[in-house]
């Protein structure tokens, strides 16, 4: 059960933890405040939320590999706002997967529980491209960002 | 448990399928299709069944028995081949529970796992995979 707000640049969260519930027979709550910068990062900060706090199961994400997925939810963000949202997911092998797919090219980031953040270029007909990724590199990210928002501008052109 | 000595079976043909279960919350919307996120395939020894050796029913039950609801992901052996991962056997005889066994069970994993028991498959490597794929229990689509 999630219930989320955006009240101006806050976003008020909580929710209960499937596996805490069954194994206490309590509905244990987590809840808090995280702050963005704007509507578009909610779904995905929320899911994030979720993902580290136990709401989904067999989901393993540590607490740091969820901050830096918010930082870069946040980054995204800054970018570009006409990114469709991205898919979250969680990683087998504990960790978070940030998927944003645009027409038929897809930028994947994973953050392992590690820290690390990997990423993937992935289009059809072109050959992948994947590596490590920094945060804080908004040159490097605007450039991952352009490649995958590129297949829609060239289809925005052609209309 | 982990096993250190994986290799590339040749008795698992190019031209088998593999099914790879695949729960809702790892399902994403593309284009208006739904496919296997590619996080989800992210992992240190993949499990998948060959086809041509069980039932779809039998590996939902066995999902079930494991407390997972799938759907199952059938792609071809070589979409893991290709990008170097290996294909090797690793038949499951639950002993607690009948529906959890799998003789069609088998492991994809990337080649340096051998080495090092922690090395996961690359994303490349599962998108590889989810790319060449489709949901089992959808017709092909028209050519």
């Amino acid at each position: 059960m999630t219930a989320i707000s955006l009240a101006t640049m806050a976003m008020e969260y909580q929710f209960f933890d499937a596996e805490a519930s069954a194994a206490l027979a309590a509905d244990k709550v987590f809840g808090g405040t995280v702050r963005v910068k704007s509507p578009w990062e909610v779904e995905p900060v929320r899911r994030i939320l979720e993902l580290e706090h136990g709401a989904v199961p067999d989901a393993d994400v540590s607490k740091e590999a969820a901050a830096i997925a918010r930082s870069l939810i946040g980054q995204l963000a800054d970018v570009a706002l006409d990114l469709p949202q991205p898919f979250i997911g969680c990683v087998p092998t504990g960790g978070v997967s940030i998927e944003c797919n645009v027409s038929d090219r897809e930028l994947t980031f994973v953050v392992s529980n590690d820290a690390a953040i990997e990423y993937l270029k992935a289009g059809s007909g072109e050959p992948f491209e994947e590596g490590s990724f920094t945060l804080h590199s908004p040159g490097r990210l605007r450039e991952l960002v352009s490649w995958v928002m590129g297949r829609r501008s060239q289809l925005d052109a052609a209309a | 448990m982990p096993r250190p000595n994986w290799i590339d079976d040749p008795s698992i043909s190019n031209d088998d399928d593999l099914w790879r279960g695949v729960e809702q919350k790892d399902v994403k919307e593309v284009e208006g299709k739904y496919v296997p996120s590619t996080g989800s395939f992210v992992t240190t020894e993949m499990s998948v069944s060959i086809v041509a050796e069980t039932t779809q029913q039998l590996i939902l039950a066995k999902g079930t028995a494991n407390g997972h609801q799938w759907r199952l992901w059938e792609f071809p052996v070589v979409a893991a081949r290709t990008p170097g991962c290996l294909v090797d056997r690793d038949p499951i005889n639950a002993q607690d529970d009948p529906a959890k066994n799998d003789p069609a069970h088998a492991v994809v994993v990337h080649p340096q796992l051998v080495t090092n028991p922690r090395k996961r498959l690359t994303l490349g490597q599962a998108k590889s995979m989810v790319n060449a794929g489709r949901w089992a229990d959808e017709p092909d689509e028209p050519e």
